[in-house]
């Protein structure tokens, strides 16, 4: 099976106002040298939070950079470039190296954070590249299991300068807790084969399993309830804080709704009375208008009426002083008085009465339009005062109105929806707060769980991890052929302890050797765990990456491990030339390099000088204004 | 026509008699027959419906057989006028005509009522504008007027007098 490796590309540091900073390396041997203080160990630490590390470390060289990117190269599968803040947090996938590059498109985004199986974060997404997604690791001795992290082999891979140095195992942190999974991890890598059939083969009774089964539970339902509380993105500390905001924003906001409606349909009422009392003005004055108009109609008629009575009566007073002629209808003589005759009196009509009843009418007329005038007065009066009224009514209308459609109703719209907002997102805390005391709950049972299991604790390593001495013996053989490649003095006889999980070289464990020693012994075990699983085809990241493992030739102890003058460091870079051409190995180191290597690796050298080549990891900051 | 219709001034033998007179005086010395002298007295009062001058009376509604009412209270008046000589009556070839007398002109003109001076001058834009008119153009004149008022004037009847 061929295995994928890992080869980082480059690693660039970026921020606005300040110029970026790359560092660009290549498969086989790297070298980054230089004096102290130059950001060689920092970019170590670079590395490993760009692959996935916890938090990096504030140095003052840093300011002003924000953003860091890693580009990753699959050997024969593709290139990718990562970029997370330097505050943590996920990561922005970039298709290929990008490098400073400014404007680049997203590829896709990872979460920092593993889970189990799933490859969108970058733990998953790493492993599964080198075919060792989903698998699993023993944590405890009664057979819990935990999935594999890329951490797990970050940590096996990468050797920070303190890290180098330390008296414990290479393999394991020294921390107690996570011993068994440390070591599972090391049987995974040296075997192929993970934990996953733990817990079958288990022989204990069923109470253990059942508790094995329990934790598990509790894992997945911790890694739930974390990817909820991750998802909403705040602390507990402000979800608590921004669901009391919220339920005083609520009461208040409930009061205040409470308060406008109430103001509203006051109003309401009042532009229902108004508008009545508009109603019967209004009624009242069309009426008014009516009458009047028939008013004057009579008015008008009564005028022609005294007229007309005036003019008969003139007409027929003179009338009456002419004297008759024949009747013209029955001839009769003028003095024959014939008013019962054929003519029916038509020739006398009656003048003097008509005359006397055109004056009497007249009068009567006169007291009739008198009455008139002043039932006109009245109702001109009555209309006015109604029109003032009316007036008065539109201007309270018109403003309670306004206040009604253009303040209140709005206002309380706004409120209500306010509101609402108020109560979803309240609902949303909630949520998030309830996530976050699961959270809790669970972990305290879990808690209480593994304190009843460690009270049966292990009799032997507390590892709970075995591995066959038959591989063990072919590691140690491996380290012993680098170091007497090297010529390490008294490379004779390397086995592995198991008890102290570390190599025993001529009898002295290593983790007894002066620090020197102790440094390019674990570079030493470092590659041999490379080389064993190459040999075996066995999935490894593909890359080492140490920070100073030629201590010993410039900073020993005491005259043990003082190598200076050997042909160590020679021999040294001599065989990471011939054996790893075709892995990344990345050195740093004080010292140069023998200069007969320098034209066949990729040497980087930090000068610390202004003046020539590159000063450090980091441009040295141009005069600010 | 009865006793008290006759007391009546308006519409009086009296008050048509006399509207007659200054009718005849004005378009003498034409003589009109009774049935033009009914038509010219319907103008006199009502210009303002045939874009004349200002009406003297106020419209009025129509009752059923008005116009034959009409004809008669005119035909009285000018009976009364013809028993003091300010009428005349002419026989002609196509019927019998109306002409003012001699005493009627001065008579008239002794008359200062404002109401009487103001049917002179709708009696003089009458003769002016209709004193040549046929007699069927005056009638169906007259016809619409009948028609317009009975139509418009329906909701008033009955509150106005006559």
């Amino acid at each position: 099976m061929d295995i994928n490796k890992i080869v980082i590309r480059d690693v660039s540091f970026l921020g606005n106002g300040r110029d970026s900073a790359s560092i660009k390396f290549q498969s086989g041997l790297n070298v980054l040298c230089g004096a102290s203080e130059t950001g060689k160990s920092f970019l170590v630490e670079a590395i490993d939070y760009l692959l996935g590390g916890g938090k990096l470390r504030d140095i003052p060289e840093r300011v002003g950079y924000d953003r860091v990117r890693i580009g990753i190269e699959i050997v024969n599968e593709g290139s990718w470039t990562f970029e997370r803040s330097v505050d943590g947090g996920g990561y922005t996938q970039y298709e290929g190296i990008i490098g400073e590059e400014v404007v680049a498109e997203c590829y896709g985004n990872l979460k920092v954070k593993h889970t189990s199986g799933k490859v969108d974060n970058l733990s998953g997404w790493m492993l599964d590249k080198i075919n060792l997604l989903n698998k699993r690791l023993k944590k405890n001795k009664s057979g819990g299991t935990r999935s594999l992290s890329f951490r797990d082999l970050a940590r096996l891979v990468i050797v920070n300068e303190k890290e180098i140095i330390r008296h414990d195992s290479p393999f394991l942190s020294g921390q107690v807790v996570t011993k068994t999974a440390e070591y599972s991890a090391l049987k995974l890598l040296l075997t192929g084969a993970d934990d996953s059939a733990v817990v079958a083969i288990e022989k204990n009774e069923t109470a253990e399993t059942g508790l094995n089964a329990k934790i598990e539970l509790l894992d997945q339902w911790i890694q739930d309830s974390e990817d909820e509380v991750a998802d909403y993105g705040a602390t507990r500390r402000e979800i608590t804080s921004q669901l009391v905001k919220l339920e005083n924003a609520i009461v208040s906001q409930r009061d205040y709704l409470g308060e406008i409606q109430s103001q509203l349909n006051e109003s309401m009422r009042r532009r229902r009375e108004v508008v009545k009392r508009r109603e019967i003005a209004r009624d009242r004055l069309d009426e008014i208008t009516d009458l009047l108009e028939r008013f004057s109609l009579l008015r008008a008629h009564y005028a022609v009426d005294i007229n007309r009575l005036m003019a008969i009566e003139e007409s027929g007073s003179l009338f009456v002083h002419h004297a008759k002629v024949t009747c013209p209808l029955c001839g009769a003589p003028p003095e024959a008085g014939h008013d019962d005759g054929a003519c029916d009196g038509a020739c006398d009509g009656d003048v003097a009465s008509i005359v006397q009843a055109a004056s009497a009418e007249i009068e009567k007329i006169k007291a009739l339009a008198s009455d008139l005038e002043a039932t006109i007065t009245s109702l001109l009066g009555e209309s006015d005062r109604l029109k003032q009224l009316l007036k008065g009514i539109d201007i309270s209308f018109g403003s309670i109105d306004q206040s009604i459609r253009e303040t209140m109703a709005p206002d309380l719209s706004i409120m209500q929806q306010q509101y609402s907002e108020f109560l979803e997102k309240k609902n949303e805390v909630h949520d998030a707060l309830n996530a976050v005391k699961r959270l809790d709950k669970l972990k305290l049972q879990k808690e209480e769980l593994l304190k009843n299991e460690g009270d049966d604790v292990s009799e032997d390593d507390g590892t709970g991890a075995e591995l066959s001495k038959h591989v063990l013996n072919q590691l140690s053989q491996t380290v012993q052929n680098i170091l007497q490649a090297w010529d390490f003095p008294d490379a004779e006889n390397v086995y592995f302890d198991e008890k102290e999980k570390d190599f025993v070289i001529s009898g002295k464990p290593r983790g007894s050797r002066g620090k020197g020693l102790r440094a390019i012994t674990h570079a030493a075990v470092t590659l041999g765990l490379l080389e064993f699983c190459q040999k075996y085809s066995l999935p490894h990241p593909g890359f080492v990456v140490m920070d100073s493992p030629l201590l010993a030739y410039y900073a020993p102890e005491g005259e043990e491990d003082n190598l200076q003058g050997s042909a160590l460091k020679h021999n040294f870079y001599r065989y990471l030339l011939d054996n790893h051409a075709e892995n990344q190995i990345i050195i740093i180191e004080n010292q140069h390099p023998p200069e007969e290597f320098a034209d066949k690796l990729n040497l980087i050298v930090f000068t610390k000088n202004p003046q020539e080549g590159r000063f450090g990891l980091f441009p040295i900051e141009t005069e600010t204004i | 026509m009865n006793e008290s219709a006759l007391k009546t001034p308006f519409n009086s033998s009296l008050e048509t008699g006399m509207r007659a007179m200054i009718i005849l005086v004005t378009c003498y010395p034409r003589s009109l027959d009774l049935q033009r002298l009914v038509d010219f007295d319907y103008l006199v009062v009502h210009s303002g419906d045939v874009d004349g001058p200002e009406s003297l009376h106020p419209p009025l509604p129509m009752r059923a057989g008005e116009l034959l009412i009409r004809r008669s209270i005119i035909e009285s008046g000018v009976m009364l006028m013809m028993s003091r000589g300010f009428i005349e009556r002419v026989v002609k070839d196509d019927g019998i005509e109306y002409l003012a007398s001699e005493t009627a002109m001065p008579f008239v003109s002794s008359l200062i009522n404002s109401y009487t001076k103001n049917l002179q001058d709708r009696a003089k834009w009458v003769i002016l504008n209709f004193g040549d008119a046929s007699r069927d153009s005056l009638q169906s004149i007259t016809a619409k007027f009948f028609d317009k008022w009975t139509t418009e004037f329906h909701p008033l009847q009955g509150s106005l007098d006559n």
